[in-house]
């Protein structure tokens, strides 16, 4: 950059930083985060973005939490900036979280007791921000109230993918375990965390293969189990 | 979950933001009776939280870099011809921008606010190239339209 344009960028950042009052709302924000913006608003947002220094830094502010939560919910969507889904996409998208409700419904519950009251698995189409089996590895247990302590953590292989981590949370959402990378589908409960009686949440990360190590994380969703007696 | 995902958003505005962020969560699920899908409802609400904490650390830290300033200059009123000069440059370069075609007025705005090409390139959903090519004709243009009006020589 010469030094003319160093001047013009430098009067341009000055009017950028003048104080304003038109800077996009918080809800405005979120959907913007979440890919639900309409095009337009969405470039109204981009061109505010442009002209004000506070809001260039939330925006990029927000790019982060959005590429973060996307590890988390392979829902969310990549970037801040992506376009909201078209209709045509939202129909093989609940085309197939239908199917994978189906499939879901078909097998065995691999555990007695009674039925979770946690987070259930089942897709939802109407859920912008839902992880869709077909897309993500699927927690198979433990799950739900179980009667004693669970002995391992199982799932369902996402395609395509054949090393996974597992998260175990606490009640408080504190990460009590991260796996290493895994191959299979089975893992036993680690012996650094006790089996106390309570409430966790647990989750399966699908890591990319090292042959095609750009391919991003996707994780399942993340579900609850409780048991009172260890 | 939180911690991963506030974390860097943190880092860019300057303030502890996770803690806030936690808190807020907590009490929207303490209000919530069932939470089918645990990690979206999580996430979607992290990121609610999360907007709302950095638009007020934003303007927090924008309103003490302004304080600090005016305290570093005791006497802060602008030399009047001076205060002129950088009103009259500001409003030459708003014009010249504003008769670019509507894209190139976007990439050359994007660009002057500090965006590098990729991440122009994000923003409008174009290819490297075109963010590329129109920062570069946009500022061609751009210099030719201050140089008429006698700021680019």
């Amino acid at each position: 950059m010469n030094d003319d344009d160093r001047l013009i960028r430098e009067l341009y950042s000055e009017s950028t930083t003048r104080p304003r009052t038109d800077h996009p709302d918080e809800a405005t924000w979120e959907a913007m985060a979440l890919g639900e913006l309409p095009e337009e608003r969405r470039q109204g947002v981009l061109d505010h973005v442009s002209r004000c220094a506070e809001c260039a830094q939330v925006y990029r502010g927000l790019k982060m939490l959005v590429a973060e939560a996307a590890i988390f919910d392979a829902g969310v969507p990549r970037s801040a900036s992506r376009r909201p889904l078209q209709w045509p996409n939202r129909w093989v998208y609940g085309g197939l979280a239908a199917a994978a409700a189906l499939l879901l419904m078909l097998r065995p519950i691999p555990h007695s007791g009674t039925s979770p009251p946690g987070p259930t698995l089942t897709a939802r189409s109407d859920d912008p921000l839902r992880s869709s089996a077909a897309s993500a590895p699927v927690p198979v247990e433990p799950t739900g109230t179980l009667e004693g302590a669970p002995r391992a953590f199982r799932w369902q292989a996402m395609a395509g993918r054949s090393r996974y981590r597992i998260e175990l949370f606490s009640r408080t959402g504190d990460l009590l375990w991260a796996s290493p990378p895994v191959e299979g589908t089975i893992v036993d409960w680690p012996s650094s965390v006790p089996r106390a009686a309570g409430r966790y949440y647990w989750q399966i990360i699908a890591l990319a293969d090292p042959s095609r190590p750009l391919t991003a994380p996707a994780s399942s969703p993340l579900v609850s189990f409780d048991f009172a007696t260890p | 979950m939180v911690r991963r995902i506030t974390g860097p958003a943190g880092d860019l505005v300057g303030g502890d933001i996770e803690q806030k962020v936690l808190l807020s969560l907590w009490r929207q699920i303490e209000r919530e009776q069932t939470i089918e899908h645990p990690a979206s409802y999580v996430c979607r609400i992290a990121i609610r939280e999360a907007v709302r904490v950095m638009r007020q650390e934003t303007s927090r830290t924008r309103r003490a870099v302004t304080d600090a300033e005016a305290e570093a200059q005791p006497d802060s009123r602008p030399d009047p011809s001076e205060s002129v000069t950088g009103r009259e440059q500001r409003e030459h370069i708003e014009s010249s921008l504003a008769e670019l075609g509507p894209e190139r007025e976007r990439a050359v705005r994007a660009h002057l606010a500090g965006f590098a090409v990729q991440e122009i390139m994000e923003m409008h959903t174009w290819s490297y190239q075109k963010a590329r090519n129109l920062i570069a004709r946009g500022m061609q243009d751009l210099r030719t339209a201050l140089r008429r009006r006698g700021l680019h020589e």
